[in-house]
């Protein structure tokens, strides 16, 4: 009876243990913004993860365990120069951009900046067991069209 | 990991024959009632069939050898082929039935404990007379101990698994939720989907039809007390009303059998912080029967925000007022709650639901010998909140009375009256917006006779008649016979006319749009099948045809979109069954299943074929189990007119159990269970990876 | 002999069945279906386009108007995009002002059915959208290039740079 309970508490101490290994072994991933210093962007998702943290350029996402395998990294992008320059052609938006010109059309103010959908050309392996470190670069990302917008032009 | 070193590694692990390998003949009652004085001699205690195991099992088993004396009648006609084959060793001919079962053994369940059935199932579509209410009826059988034991998830999965007429996208280790998507979508032969409005779940009798959408949850449906799930292939509107038109899902919970209590507990934990624990508590005193047990599991999925929780808790109790009268109040409630995380691709952030639903019914039923009559009531209630400020109270509540009576030897009428009714609140809690829905119900009546006018012939023809408060008049019918020309080799066909009446959503609610002036579908479903079967080997084929008209579907999108009546979906297909048993040790069951479903191939694949093996062994109090099992599904789309094909699924799950039991009857079943041990990459529905390799292990115990 | 009778009455109960199972068969592949240019809906943003042209399962379709539905034409049944020349802001759909574009939809019409199909901001997709409006894929894009070349708008390449989209 004793043999059979050591028996039972060691076979549970097994499968545990074994339940447990099984979720080690999920690739753990960080995505790295340095697309470039005026680019933030935001609701990163790779393999079934999703990160709602905004980066700005350099910074990083805390690590996850996301699924094995290929996949896209896909992220939403607000280029704050761009938003600004063309806020500036059309209006002066102190509180954002250094610009001079009169105010043409104050109602530019109330403008929701948009984030653009956009995802990676290239396709990423996430191996089990590992950890990966994946960065976002200009040269590597490309509009994403299979998701509702905004899309931009 | 090479699948064929895991079965030589079983095959080795299970050395040595096994008492109860072979499979057990289907011996089991109509679902919905009290088993008849015909059905309840088929279980007599001290049966030739009885499992070593369930020998074993002292308390019970002596018990009801005690009583095995009670009176006996010759066997008629009428004697259903399931029931006196129990008392054989699977050839199948068995002419003489003695009924011996006293007044205090009125169910046929056996004890928890004598689980020990082996898992493949003798009964899955095939020509033999099936048991139940219509005996021509194709039927998949599976018992509670089965389901249990799955390497599958849920319990629909775990239906799935047994035949391949049946075809449920899985979730993972997660939630299949309110099956708004695809998951937890039950499609039988070609028709039913997301939402599963054309399948219909009975539960201990009483539909399941839920509320606003019209569809049971998938989730609700928990293995702890049920004795057996049986699947009417091709629907049965006459005898179960409305949604029956691909097919019913009739669950039926366990009693104890004999004088005395039983606790059944099982904790189970796995990968992704999966956690599990049933409790089930069994008893029986004087005149009482009580069924009670909870069920709580929780995880965090297999990716973010595929996790969540369900807990069920149930209640039933049964005053046998005499030996032939029985009054059975239960109650059960649901809590579910559950995110939908999006494809892979572009993950939803915290898109969760939260389900309450509450279950209530009293049942009267009187148990005479030439006569039977069953009187129930029932309330079904669910409060659902989504994460957009989604909120809905829905009731349906109905009754129904059905007498059956044996007017000859071979020949049986049944006859009923129903009615039901449906109502909701709608509403959108952040937009303040409150969508009104109208009541709405029906009042039928129906009949089935059964007929014999041969030992070898079956005959079963009814028809059902309905008013609907909203659409008037609809009439049902169907008509199914069976022939075993030859010893072990049976032909069976049916035909039948079913209905599906609107939802509460798709008249009243803008979700994208409504139109409160839909009619029902109404369906024609034919099959028909041949089976052989040997002591050693089973085959058995079935070719179905079945057309749905007056289809309700949407068109356009919003805020453009339209629902109305038109077209049809028309499914033609062919499934097979190929059994090996009583091979020592081993078992072995493939089932395929190949359909054209037309235009409507949205999750609805071109093929499936399901497969299993087991190998047991026992030697004195320790016994073993392992099985291994899987499932291959090719041609699945995305989108009706085969668009966005998805590749082909496969995975093969593998179980490993191991039971002692004490000289005092309790017992204790430490397992583990190896999900997709290939760790193949693959998804039911795009996006929506199912997991790798995982892991699931516990603990049942019985006292 | 008794058998025999069973037998064939098996059959005949058999083929029964399946004749009343297989009886009904669509006898047309036709649908009829009319386009409404919903560039107008209260609800909606109001782009002001008109439909010029249009094309969608084997037919061509005529001009909408602004708020207008336009005739019922025969096609044939099953699934596809709505293809169309729309102006911008031009009811006389002079081709500077026109452009290629396609239903966001794949809209349906089963056989015998007669359904209007609505055309507005969420059910169109275009070569130089707006933020928020759908580009349009390639392949309905060639298709719409196939269909009336006489507009000669760019490829798809250099689909922004179509006159219309630098205004």
């Amino acid at each position: 009876m004793t043999g059979f309970k050591i028996n039972r508490s060691s076979f549970l101490i097994i499968l545990t243990t074994l339940s447990l290994s099984c979720e080690t072994i999920e690739p753990e991933i960080i995505i790295v913004n340095e697309i470039g210093n005026h680019v933030l962007v935001k609701d990163i998702s790779f393999n079934g993860c999703l990160w709602t943290s905004v980066l700005a350029y350099g910074e990083t996402t805390s690590p996850k365990q996301c699924m094995s395998g290929p996949g896209r990294i896909r992220f939403q992008r607000f280029d704050v120069e761009e938003y600004c320059r063309i806020q500036a052609e059309q209006g002066y938006i102190d509180s954002i951009c250094y610009c001079d010109d009169p105010i043409e059309d104050p109602t530019l103010i109330n403008d929701i900046p948009l984030w653009f959908r956009y995802q990676t050309i290239k396709t990423r392996t996430a191996k089990l067991g590992h950890f990966h470190i994946f960065i976002l670069t200009t040269e590597d990302q490309e509009q994403d069209f299979s998701a509702p917008g905004p899309f931009g032009h | 990991m090479n699948p064929t070193l895991i079965i030589l590694l079983l095959a080795l692990l299970t050395e040595g024959a096994f008492p109860d390998s072979g499979t057990k003949p289907e011996t089991r009652p109509g679902p919905d009632a009290p088993p008849s004085n015909t059905e309840k001699q088929s279980k007599k205690p001290g049966s030739k069939e009885k499992s070593s195991l369930s020998k074993s099992k002292n308390k019970p088993v002596k018990e009801s050898s005690k009583k095995a004396g009670g009176k006996e009648k010759s066997s008629t006609p009428y004697e259903t082929r399931s029931s006196a084959e129990s008392k054989t060793s699977g050839d199948g001919r068995a002419r003489q039935n003695k009924k011996s079962a006293p007044p205090e053994d009125v169910e046929s369940d056996p004890p928890e404990d004598a689980e020990s059935a082996p898992s493949i199932q003798e009964t899955v579509v095939t020509a033999r007379p099936s048991p139940g209410k219509d005996h021509t009826a194709a039927v998949t059988s599976v018992k509670g101990s089965n389901i249990r034991r799955s390497t599958r998830t849920s319990t629909i999965e775990a239906l799935s698994q047994e035949s391949a007429g049946i075809y449920v996208p899985g979730r993972g280790v997660g939630f299949h939720g309110v099956a708004g998507g695809a998951s937890g979508a039950i499609h039988i032969r070609g028709l039913g989907g997301s939402p599963n409005s054309q399948v219909l779940v009975v539960e201990n009798g009483v539909p399941d039809a839920q509320g606003i959408f019209g569809h049971p949850i998938p989730d609700a449906y928990v293995p702890f007390l049920i004795d057996e799930v049986r699947v009417v292939m091709g629907g049965d509107s006459v005898l179960y009303g409305s949604n029956a038109v691909g097919g019913v899902i009739i669950i039926r919970d366990r009693w104890r059998t004999t004088r005395g209590w039983e606790l059944n507990n099982e904790t189970a934990f796995g990968s992704y912080n999966t956690i599990k624990e049933t409790v089930s508590f069994l008893g029986r005193w004087k005149s009482f029967d009580l069924a009670a047990a909870f069920h709580a599991r929780k995880s965090d999925g297999h990716r973010d925000g595929a996790g969540g929780a369900n807990k069920v808790a149930n209640l039933t109790v049964r005053w046998r007022i005499n030996p032939k009268l029985n009054l059975t109040l239960r109650n059960k409630a649901i809590h579910l709650s559950g995110t939908d995380p999006g494809p892979i691709t572009h993950p939803n952030d915290d898109h969760w639901y939260d389900v309450l639903r509450d279950n209530f019914y009293l049942k009267l039923d009187w148990d005479k010998e030439w006569f039977q009559l069953h009187v129930v009531s029932f309330a079904n209630i669910g409060i659902h909140r989504l994460y957009d400020g989604f909120f809905s109270l829905d009731t349906t509540a109905g009754g129904f009375g059905e007498w059956k009576v044996k007017v000859l030897d071979n020949l049986r009428f049944l006859l009923g009256v129903g009615t039901e009714w449906l109502n909701g609140h709608v509403e959108n809690r952040i937009q303040n917006e409150v969508f009104p829905v109208e009541t709405f119900g029906n009042v039928s009546s129906y009949g089935q006779i059964d007929y014999r006018p041969h030992s070898s012939v079956h005959l079963v023809a009814g028809g059902r008649l309905m008013y609907n408060t909203k659409f008037g008049g609809v009439i049902m019918a169907k008509a199914g016979a069976t022939w075993e020309p030859w010893r072990g080799f049976f032909l069976r066909s049916r035909f039948t006319r079913n209905f599906r009446q609107p939802t509460l959503r798709e008249l009243y609610l803008p979700f994208p749009t409504a139109n409160p002036d839909l009619q029902p579908e109404i369906s024609h479903n034919w099959d028909f099948s041949v089976t052989w079967e040997h002591k050693k080997l089973k085959l058995s084929a079935t070719t179905y045809y079945s057309s749905v008209k007056n289809l309700i579907k949407y068109f356009g999108a919003w805020p453009s979109a339209e629902v109305v009546n038109i077209d049809k979906v028309e499914v033609f297909g062919v499934e097979g069954l190929a059994q090996l048993k009583n091979l020592g040790p081993l078992g072995f069951k493939i089932t395929g299943n190949w359909q054209d479903v037309g235009r409507y191939t949205k999750q609805n694949p071109d093929a499936k074929i399901n497969f299993q093996m087991d190998a047991r062994h026992r030697h004195k109090n320790h016994s073993f189990l392992g099985t291994v099992s899987g499932e291959w599904v090719h041609g699945l789309y995305m989108n009706n007119y085969k668009r966005d094909p998805l590749p082909n699924v496969f995975f093969i799950d593998m179980s490993l159990r191991y039971r002692y039991r004490y000289a005092s009857g309790s017992s204790l079943e430490p397992y583990i269970v190896l999900r997709n041990i290939l760790d193949n990459r693959y998804a039911y529905i795009e996006g929506y990876l199912m997991p790798g390799f995982n892991i699931m292990a516990g603990i049942k115990t019985t006292l | 002999m008794v058998k025999n009778a069973i037998l064939y009455a098996m059959i005949l109960i058999i083929s029964s069945m399946a004749t009343i199972a297989c009886g009904d068969d669509d006898s047309t592949e036709k649908a009829y279906v009319r386009l409404q240019n919903d560039f107008d809906n209260p609800d909606l943003p109001n782009p002001p386009w008109t439909i010029c042209k249009a094309y969608y399962n084997g037919t061509f379709f005529d001009k909408v108007d602004i708020g207008e539905t336009g005739e019922e034409f025969e096609v044939e049944a099953g699934l596809g995009y709505v293809y169309m020349i729309l102006a911008w802001d031009d009811p006389d759909c002079n081709p500077e002002h026109c452009l290629p574009v396609a239903s966001r939809n794949e809209e349906e019409v089963v056989p015998g059915q007669s359904r209007t199909i609505v055309l507005n901001v969420p059910n169109h997709q275009g070569p130089c959208p707006p933020q928020g409006v759908e580009p349009i894929p390639e392949d309905l894009y060639n298709q719409i290039l196939e269909l009336w070349p006489e507009y000669e708008f760019e490829p798809y390449e250099n689909r922004t740079q179509n006159p219309q989209c630098r205004d």
